[in-house]
């Protein structure tokens, strides 16, 4: 029904843009100088909330920067359907002075942008006496400057992004906490009961999925109903508990980043992970296990909380997740990590993915009914500095961070259990309570000399660095940062989801029934380029990519 | 009618076919409504592994705690009762009074009328011009946005209008105007009663509509107001976000995410028990317009 809703909303949208586009640009003109007038210093902002959190209006961090700044500002908060709201608002001609945390795409910015409904924020961000950290920060780093700069070379949003990469504990090369994805993990207990190493071959792994099935290990061992063993379990082509780590063996793991199953190689030319033959091998070869059972049946169909439940209860031998214990709950402990798995030719190509720590420009825009756009921006300078970041990113010092920073003087984060004895809710609720959404740019160094990164995250980072890792011989990446202009985005915009939609129905269609004869791989291949566009969607990466290595 | 002495034997063996189609018929109906109830009181990991068949699994009222612990719930309960009865009201003598003109015959541009009307099922504004309009009237946060602008479902007028036309004998209305109705009490004292039946069915229409509505409650009424399924659906927000949070941050995003699943179920049955207790009340009178047998001959 929601879904059906946004359809007919998006139909809606759709229409009064054609009839906004006929208008012509009606807005004030977007020149290079910035707006000097500074008579308004009161502005209603509509902003995105989490549903636990209270409301802005008596939020410390927030009072205390619009007092620095001299303005006022009147908050209406949504926590959710905010796109929807505010697009009615947006076309309705009602305007706020800035839409702040609805998550734009550079597709809505650029449409707003040119229709004059939101301004151009290129002569405040680049102008020290309005925004001196921002401005900074843009000269330290370019490539911020360029990842927010549309196609038309103008800005209509402030940069955000959470740089949670491994360059924030310090390590040299800085790689996203998500370039690997799926971790895969087996049950140790299980295996050694049976006797046997942990796999590093597929199949090795073959065996021993074969060996928990016929002796019903989930009974025998956690005292399960007998039968309720299920192998090997996923959700198919999920994000982070997607079967694609398997398919190493056979020289690809095709996870989903800027578009599913795109690659830069090693040669910087990219390619799709789904016309390779390795792709054809791999699913003909996993097809095997499940019409052997020893994949679980429901992995097209099961959702992220059937599959919880299930790994709960242990009934599953091996499984991906991001980590073991919140996946594997009290039986966490007899689980360990699966390492990519050789290929029947000594195979194992893991990829590396950059999506994550992008910087988009989506969570702050301003509105051509805001007048005095500088002062409004003097506020929002302020959220441009590590400890305010940290403190609406998180909540306030003397909330969740404690007072005295510690030796290396950085801030030290509560603990769950001071936050259950002080606040009565866990550290995550929180937060959650008292975090702000919108433009939050935390660059990885703030991790090193600000406050320090959350455990799970760190710990992450560290079994990424020092374990999986291990498996990646090369370290290149699509660059998750590249611009494309308008008539590109209009291209990804019609070829792209029926792409990767038809690529992923015939994936599972061959998991299930078997792999593809040579007839029906090389009419599907021309089929991709034929209906689905895929030369059109390579080209667009293609030249993207190239203008941003000509840039760098 | 026949009585059921003589065949004895095949009447009993129809009664038996009949009844185990009806139960079967009844089982599968219900049970996935019992299935929701004994979830709303399960360990949610145990549905989903299939340990809940006829008998709740891992008893608990945790999720019941959590709905009823939210304070809004009264409130919301209050005002989907409040706009589902105004709304119903209002939207059924909408119905009756757009729909008894167009079904004379003698109604000046009654053809005009009608196609007016229809128009208005195949064109609509959509979303953001009903907006403009809502907002330009003065009904923003106004209980009023959620009834005037769907006021006359079109559909279901024509529905009544029909059956005005061929259900209400012309004879009775006219030997009602013999005996010195006027028309206004034609209407009131014959029409009204005899159309019982279309007028229950669109009453559960209606009420069902208005008990459900949260998209309308949610663009128009500015949050305040809110009723039942707002109400529901911003514990269930929460809640998830809480598990969202706790995946980021403290860890337990499987324990809370089970809360979040208990209330889902919970937050099904608490909206669905009103309108259960309702039906009955209502259902009645579907059989009760049937007996106005007035016309003879």
């Amino acid at each position: 029904m929601k879904k059906l809703l946004s359809l007919a909303l998006a139909a809606v949208m759709l229409l009064a843009l054609l009839t906004a586009c006929g208008g012509g640009n009606n807005g004030p003109a977007n020149s290079g100088e910035p707006n000097t007038n500074t008579d308004q210093t009161e502005f209603n902002i509509i902003s995105g909330i989490s549903a636990l959190s209270g409301g802005y209006d008596d939020n410390p961090v927030l009072n205390a920067m619009m007092e620095n700044a001299g303005i006022k500002i009147n908050w209406e908060t949504m926590s959710d359907s905010l796109g929807e709201q505010v697009n009615i608002r947006l076309t309705g001609g009602e305007l706020p002075d800035a839409v702040q945390a609805v998550g734009w795409s550079n597709y809505d910015l650029g449409r707003y942008g040119r229709g004059g409904t939101f301004i151009d924020l290129t002569p405040y961000v680049t102008d020290a006496s309005i925004m001196p950290n921002l401005s900074a920060i843009l000269e330290k780093y370019p490539q911020i400057k360029a990842a927010i700069t549309q196609d038309d070379g103008k800005i209509y949003g402030l940069p955000a992004a959470e740089m949670m990469g491994t360059g924030a504990t310090g390590a040299a090369d800085d790689y996203s906490i998500h370039s690997i994805q799926q971790f895969s993990m087996i049950n140790k207990a299980w295996l050694d009961d049976l006797g046997l190493a942990v796999p590093e071959t597929v199949e090795e792994l073959r065996t021993a999925l074969q060996a928990f099935k016929d002796n019903d290990m989930a009974h025998k061992m956690y005292g399960a109903d007998a039968g309720s063993t299920i192998p090997m379990s996923f959700g198919f082509d999920q994000w982070c508990w997607g079967q694609n780590i398997f398919y190493a063996p056979f020289g690809l793991t095709n996870w989903s980043d800027v578009c599913a199953d795109l690659r830069l190689t090693k040669d910087k030319e990219v390619v799709f992970d789904c016309v390779s033959d390795g792709y054809r091998e791999a699913i003909t070869y996993y097809h095997d296990w499940y019409a052997d059972g020893l994949i679980d049946i429901e992995v097209f169909s099961q959702d992220d909380k059937q599959y919880l439940a299930k790994c709960a209860q242990g009934y599953v031998g091996v499984a991906t997740w991001w980590e073991i214990n919140e996946l594997m709950a009290d039986h966490a402990a007899d689980y360990v990590y699966l390492p990519p798995l050789k290929g029947p030719d000594g195979t194992c190509t893991v990829t590396i993915k950059s999506a994550g720590s992008a910087v988009n420009s989506g969570m702050l825009s301003i509105t051509k009914a805001c007048e005095s756009p500088a002062n409004l921006l003097k506020f929002y300078d302020q959220w441009y500095t590590g400890e305010n970041v940290m403190q609406l990113q998180y909540g306030p010092i003397g909330v969740y961070f404690h007072e005295e920073k510690d030796a290396q003087g950085m801030y030290v984060s509560i603990t769950d259990e001071e936050a259950r004895e002080k606040f009565g809710k866990s550290a995550g609720e929180l937060k959650a309570a008292s975090e702000v959404q919108g433009p939050k740019l935390i660059l990885s160094e703030y991790y090193t000399n600000v406050f320090h990164m959350e455990e799970r995250a760190l710990q992450r980072l560290d079994d990424l660095q020092n374990f999986w890792f291990k498996y990646v011989d090369d370290f290149t990446f699509y660059p998750v940062d590249c611009v494309f202009t308008q008539s590109e985005l209009d291209d990804l915009d019609l070829y792209r989801p029926d792409f990767e939609n038809h690529v992923k129905e015939q994936e599972a269609l061959w998991f299930r029934d078997g792999g593809p004869s040579d007839a029906e791989w090389e009419a599907y291949k021309q089929d991709l380029i034929d209906t689905y566009g895929m030369n059109q969607i390579l080209e667009v990466y293609k030249n993207a990519y190239d203008r941003y290595a000509a840039a760098e | 009618m026949r009585k059921s002495k003589s065949t004895g034997m095949s009447d009993k063996a129809s009664d038996i076919i009949l009844v185990t189609i009806c139960t079967v018929v009844l089982l599968i109906v219900a049970y996935p409504l019992y299935y929701v109830l004994i979830a709303s009181f399960s360990d949610p990991y145990d549905v989903y592994a299939g340990k809940t068949f006829l008998l709740p699994s891992g008893f608990t009222f945790d999720g019941y705690k959590a709905v009823f612990a939210d304070p809004k719930i009264v409130s919301g309960f209050l005002n989907s009762v409040k706009y589902t009865v105004i709304g119903t009201i209002f939207s059924v003598v909408m119905l009756y009074i757009t729909a008894y003109p167009l079904a004379q015959k003698d109604l000046p541009g009654r053809k005009w009328i009608s196609l007016f009307f229809v128009f208005t099922m195949y064109f609509g504004g959509g979303l953001v011009p009903t907006y403009l309009v809502v907002r330009d009237t003065g009904l923003m946060g106004s209980m009023w946005a959620l009834f005037l602008p769907g006021g006359v479902g079109v559909g279901n007028m024509i529905i009544v209008r029909n059956y005005f036309q061929n259900s209400i004998p012309h004879d009775l209305v006219e030997a009602s105007e013999i005996d010195g109705c006027s028309k206004f009490r034609t209407f009131l004292s014959v029409v009204i009663p005899l159309s019982m039946p279309i007028l229950a069915v669109q009453a559960v229409f209606a009420m069902v509509a208005y008990w459900n509505d949260w998209f309308t409650a949610m663009i128009y009424l500015g949050g305040k107001g809110e009723p039942l399924p707002l109400v529901l659906r911003g514990i269930l927000m929460k809640s998830s976000a809480a598990s969202e949070q706790a995946s980021m941050i403290s860890g337990g995003y499987a324990e809370l995410n089970k809360q979040t699943e208990l209330i889902k179920f919970c937050s099904m049955i608490v909206a669905a028990v009103p309108m259960l207790i309702a039906y009955p009340y209502v259902q009645k009178y579907f059989e009760k317009g049937f007996m106005a047998g007035a016309v003879k001959g």
